[in-house]
């Protein structure tokens, strides 16, 4: 089963979840459908003319944030703009009758907080603002699995200055077990205790899951800059991804690549 | 130019009428009205700056505030210095911002043109001159360029309302607060475009009012809306609104879009021979040779043109696209509008070959 990597989720305009929801696209989404794949000048045409339809500008924010935002606090403004945008377009609905659009908002609004987080995450200093955003949604389960976030945010854990903000708990309940989950709760549990049980059994179980994981996370150079767009568990693909989310987090706990470098050799 | 006694002959801006319709208008261009409406001004972004600034720092005195005048209009990069010290909110910044690209994208055309719209949309929840921009130049259809200018009015209606409520100035000003400028525009361009399509008599009447009313918003009008209710009154012959107009804006009384109506409203009400009839329709060809000669409604002003220097060619093709039909008249009328122009022509050329002799 292929699995969709946050950005992957990211790479998705906010119309397109519609048609996930399987609720109607209207002329306006038809127009932004079309400047996706239009060349030169016809996208920003295709963008500005469909704003005739529609009560808002949530796409066009996206397009611009995917394809124009070079400054953080561009990227910034699209990203607080749009979440207010479905702040207010959440009050207007009647949740009752409209329970399709509902959570078509909810889980858009959710990925733009992922992705302001992902923006937040690449300055060391705003990693606070990251923290406050997820500790928000790390309640709401069903939608939240859908991207992995419990993963991209344990993965990243043994690097956040607040740590003790997030509910652990939370975190460390995985919907399955797959090598992106088990990883990120070995090297948890490592970074507290590293003569922890849990640690030994978690990264023994991991390595079976998916051994392409430590040859690219013990060599730095290996780890990707870039992530997938998805991934497949079990595969190279989700060795990438994983070394690509906890690379980082990997060399900067002590002891830690030792360990799965003695780990590695026993297997 | 060449003066010739009374009459002035100036071939290279095409125009040929008395020295007293020179004096008036000479070296002048006018903006168009379709302009106005559609596009912000030049130093509209400037002097809201000013305005915000001014407010800011809370002169104590005049003297104060002439002094600090003084200082930003010394040297041009002064204004954007206080601007930048000046302390602002997050949503004053970024309105500010949205002016400056609505501003940069009427200077370029083009994909920069459109770059800049698309970004100022990210500043701003009010996108009326966006709006406007993307009504003007992208819409293809009809029903996008409608879409687009009522989203436009709706928007400038209900922040308008907000503003009357907030604003304590005097309302009859609007025109001179920058801010509000917008509202006046997103108003003005969609009743304007309603009028310019198929519309039964109630509506016609329904969306002249509502200009007439705007005129209330800057009783100078200097947006020129007048011009526009005047076209539409004669084609309703409302000819008791058209002389109130006429008086009412007494400065207009060498401008075509007012005398040519004017004199066909007098043909309708008093009669050729009458004196008025006569003063109207002589004063009408002063102001504009080429309409008289050339009334051809399909030859309308490009809409991309915003100004005309008065009495000129251009002058006439804008006639044109405000008035398309008033020239749609019996061949009697037509008969005697150019029997006028037939004399005034032979008086003219009399007066010249007199004064070359």
């Amino acid at each position: 089963m292929i699995y969709r990597t946050m950005e992957g989720w990211f790479s998705i305009y906010p119309y397109q979840y519609r048609d996930i929801s399987k609720l109607p696209l209207d002329k306006n989404h038809e127009m932004i459908d079309e400047a996706l794949d239009a060349k030169g000048k016809k996208p920003l045409e295709l963008l500005l003319r469909s704003i005739y339809k529609g009560d808002d500008l949530i796409d066009l924010r996206y397009y611009y944030l995917q394809n124009f935002a070079k400054t953080y606090a561009e990227k910034m403004l699209c990203l607080n703009t749009n979440i207010a945008d479905l702040n207010y377009i959440c009050e207007e609905i009647d949740i009752e009758d409209n329970e399709t659009e509902n959570r078509w908002l909810l889980l858009v609004m959710l990925l733009h907080v992922c992705y302001m987080a992902e923006v937040e995450w690449t300055i060391p200093e705003n990693r606070h603002h990251a923290e406050d955003m997820w500790s928000v949604y790390q309640k709401d389960d069903g939608i939240v699995d859908m991207v992995q976030l419990r993963s991209v945010i344990l993965h990243r854990y043994p690097l956040l200055p607040r740590p003790e903000k997030l509910d652990t708990e939370w975190l460390l309940k995985s919907p399955e077990d797959i090598a992106l989950h088990t990883y990120a709760k070995a090297l948890y549990y490592f970074a507290k205790d590293p003569a922890s049980e849990k640690a030994q059994s978690l990264l023994e179980q991991s390595i079976k899951l998916n051994p392409h994981v430590p040859p690219l996370l013990l060599q730095k150079k290996r780890i990707p800059k870039k992530p997938s767009l998805e991934f497949d568990p079990g595969k190279k693909s989700e060795a990438e991804y994983i070394a690509y989310l906890a690379g980082e987090s990997w060399w900067s706990v002590e002891g830690a690549i030792r360990w799965l470098k003695k780990n590695m050799s026993s297997t | 130019m060449k003066n010739v006694g009374k009459v002035i002959v100036d071939w290279r801006n095409g125009y040929v009428g008395t020295e007293m319709v020179r004096e008036f208008h000479q070296d002048v261009y006018f903006a168009t009205p379709h302009s106005m409406m559609s596009e912000p001004r030049i130093a509209e972004v400037t002097n809201m700056k000013m305005a915000f600034m001014a407010e800011k720092l809370a002169f104590e005195s005049e003297e104060e505030a002439r002094a600090w005048m003084e200082t930003i209009t010394a040297v041009p990069g002064n204004l954007d210095i206080e601007y930048e010290k000046t302390q602002r909110t997050e949503k004053e910044n970024n309105y500010f911002i949205y002016r400056d690209l609505i501003a940069k994208a009427y200077e370029s055309s083009g994909i920069s043109a459109m770059k800049y719209i698309y970004k100022s949309l990210l500043y701003t929840d009010e996108p009326i001159d966006a709006l406007l921009w993307i009504a003007h130049n992208l819409a293809e259809t009809n029903e996008e360029e409608f879409e687009l200018l009522w989203k436009a009015y709706a928007v400038s209606e209900m922040l308008a309302e907000e503003y009357d409520k907030s604003d304590n100035s005097v309302p009859d000003n609007r025109w001179t607060d920058s801010r509000y400028r917008p509202y006046m525009r997103g108003k003005a361009c969609f009743f304007t475009y309603q009028l310019e399509g198929i519309l039964d008599e109630n509506e016609e009447l329904e969306f002249t009012q509502k200009l007439k009313d705007m005129i209330q918003l800057d009783t100078d009008d200097p947006m020129g809306l007048r011009f526009i209710i005047m076209s539409k009154l004669i084609h309703m012959k409302q000819y008791d609104q058209m002389e109130t107009l006429y008086q009412q804006f007494p400065d207009d009384n060498m401008n075509p879009l007012f005398l040519y109506p004017m004199a066909f409203m007098k043909y309708a009400t008093l009669g050729k021979e009458h004196p008025d009839t006569n003063s109207f329709i002589q004063r009408a060809i002063e102001s504009n040779l080429y309409i008289a000669v050339k009334p051809n409604k399909d030859d309308v002003l490009a809409h991309n043109v915003s100004f005309y220097k008065p009495h000129s060619e251009e002058e006439a093709q804008y006639f044109f696209r405000v008035n398309p039909t008033l020239f749609d008249v019996e061949e009697e009328q037509l008969m005697w509008l150019f029997d006028t122009l037939q004399k005034f022509m032979q008086n003219f050329a009399n007066q010249y070959l007199g004064d070359q002799a």
